[in-house]
């Protein structure tokens, strides 16, 4: 029988992963207002209108496949709306807990950042969320920061935990396919 | 157990009446009749069925008296499987199952669960179903369909052998009748005998139509139905680990997906909500 593994103090899994990020320091004045959100929560609250349940088959499925396209239209539109379509890919580590990314500015613990990304699982979800700096290690060029995510709703949190699952699931199978 | 019971019910209850009113029990006994219905019987069974099915009939047939009915504790057990590998794959990701996967009965989780080891449907599914995801780009509700697949396979699988023994049970009947003929053809070679003689033929000869529908509907049948019951019984048990893994590999949180498994387990046997969230703070302790 495999050994137990020592206890794992960790609350989600982590991986590695390349996704347009982008990120600011805080001003203090802005602390107790920010709240980590999905880009475009406003404009379809809970992810959009859910098409009710019709008689007519077939017709429910091609009301639920415009429903989808014009969500997806409106999702796309509220990215670029807020700017994310200039966002870079940046290699970061990522777990629901936290993440941690390269930057070329320095930052002291407790600091809070804004972390603007989009996360691909089977559409793009972009989203602000808070992390407040937990640690800062100088590199040759730049810095590592390594965030708490702070301020986050569990439904966020699901949406990266989702994220880390399914980038588990990519590197899995790049690692099967390798062997 | 039960069916033992059921048997003892059965038997008292026809030998009872039958000795309430006064009958000879010497009568019954006809070791040729059972020899040409029970005997008939297996030869057709043998005939009907291919060398697999056999013995899965022999399997579930010995199931009968020593398997358990599943109950609350099982379906718990299957809850407290399924939340390990959920937290473990959440906290320390897909890839520390993979030995666990791979290797189920080298595994620690799927070793404090020594039951369900030994249930190899069970195994499979979870085993499989989670290989698929590690493997493959397959969306949540392909792997539905695919489980709903492989647990139909496995329905069939095991109604297969109830529906034999159902087949059997309602030939015994017929067989009985082929017994009573037999009598009747036995006793006409005696026709020039005095008349108790005769009467004891005939009775011996009727033995084998009452032999022929008591097995039917008193054992036999019974027995197919409960082999039904328990394939039943089986499918709705892997139904509970489709639904939680369903729910995780769709992106519900461990807990939600435990609790998407609980709802579909049978009213009887449903483990409380609170039992459950008893069970999982136990489990972390």
């Amino acid at each position: 029988m495999e050994k137990e593994s020592p206890t794992n103090r960790r609350e989600y899994s982590r991986v590695y992963a390349y996704i347009p990020l982008s990120f600011r320091k805080v001003l203090p004045e802005e602390r107790p207002v920010v709240r980590a959100r999905l880009a475009g929560d406003t404009i379809l609250p809970g992810g959009g209108v859910v098409v009710p349940e019709i008689g007519d088959r077939i017709l429910y499925e091609w009301l639920k496949m415009l429903n989808g396209k014009l969500d997806s239209i409106i999702r796309v539109l509220t990215i670029h709306a807020e700017g994310f379509q200039y966002l870079h890919p940046k290699a970061v580590q990522i777990s629901g807990s936290g993440m941690s990314f390269s930057s070329a500015e320095p930052f002291d613990s407790g600091d809070l950042v804004e972390l603007k990304m989009i996360l691909t699982v089977n559409q793009p979800t972009a989203l602000f969320a808070y992390g407040e700096v937990i640690k800062v290690e100088k590199q040759t060029s730049g810095y590592i920061a390594a965030v708490s995510f702070v301020k986050m709703d569990d439904h966020i949190r699901d949406e990266i935990v989702r994220f880390v699952f399914e980038r588990e699931r990519e590197i899995l199978r790049e690692k099967r396919l390798t062997e | 157990m039960i069916v033992i019971i059921g048997c003892v019910i059965v038997t008292v209850a026809v030998i009872g009446g039958y000795l309430m009113e006064h009958g000879n029990l010497s009568v019954l006994f006809q070791p040729a009749e059972l020899v040409i219905i029970g005997g008939a019987a297996v030869g057709a069974l043998i005939i009907a069925t291919p060398m697999k099915m056999l013995k899965s009939i022999i399997g579930s047939f010995l199931g009968l008296f020593t398997a358990k009915a599943r109950g609350t504790v099982d379906y718990l057990e299957a809850l407290m499987l399924l939340n390990g590998l959920f937290y473990k794959i959440r906290q320390e990701g897909l890839v520390s199952v993979e030995s666990d996967v791979d290797q189920p009965e080298k595994s620690s989780l799927f070793n404090k669960y020594p039951k369900i080891l030994k249930n190899p449907r069970a195994i499979g599914l979870v085993t499989d179903t989670l290989r698929m995801v590690m493997t493959t780009t397959i969306a949540p509700h392909e792997l539905e369909a695919l489980i709903d697949t492989e647990i139909e396979g496995h329905f069939e699988e095991m109604i297969n052998p109830s529906k034999t023994v159902t087949f059997v049970a309602d030939g015994l009947p017929g067989l009985g009748i082929v017994a009573a003929v037999l009598g009747v053809v036995l006793t006409m070679g005696k026709i020039g005998s005095p008349p108790e003689v005769l009467g004891h033929s005939i009775g011996a000869a009727l033995v084998g139509t009452f032999l022929g529908v008591l097995l039917c509907y008193g054992f036999v049948g019974p027995m197919g139905r409960n082999m039904e019951h328990t394939a039943t019984e089986e499918i709705q048990y892997l139904q509970v680990y489709k639904a939680a893994l369903i729910a995780f590999i769709g992106g519900a949180a461990p807990k939600v997906a435990i609790e998407f498994g609980r709802r579909v387990i049978p009213s009887h046997d449903k483990p409380s909500f609170l039992e459950v969230e008893a069970a999982l703070r136990k489990a972390k302790r």
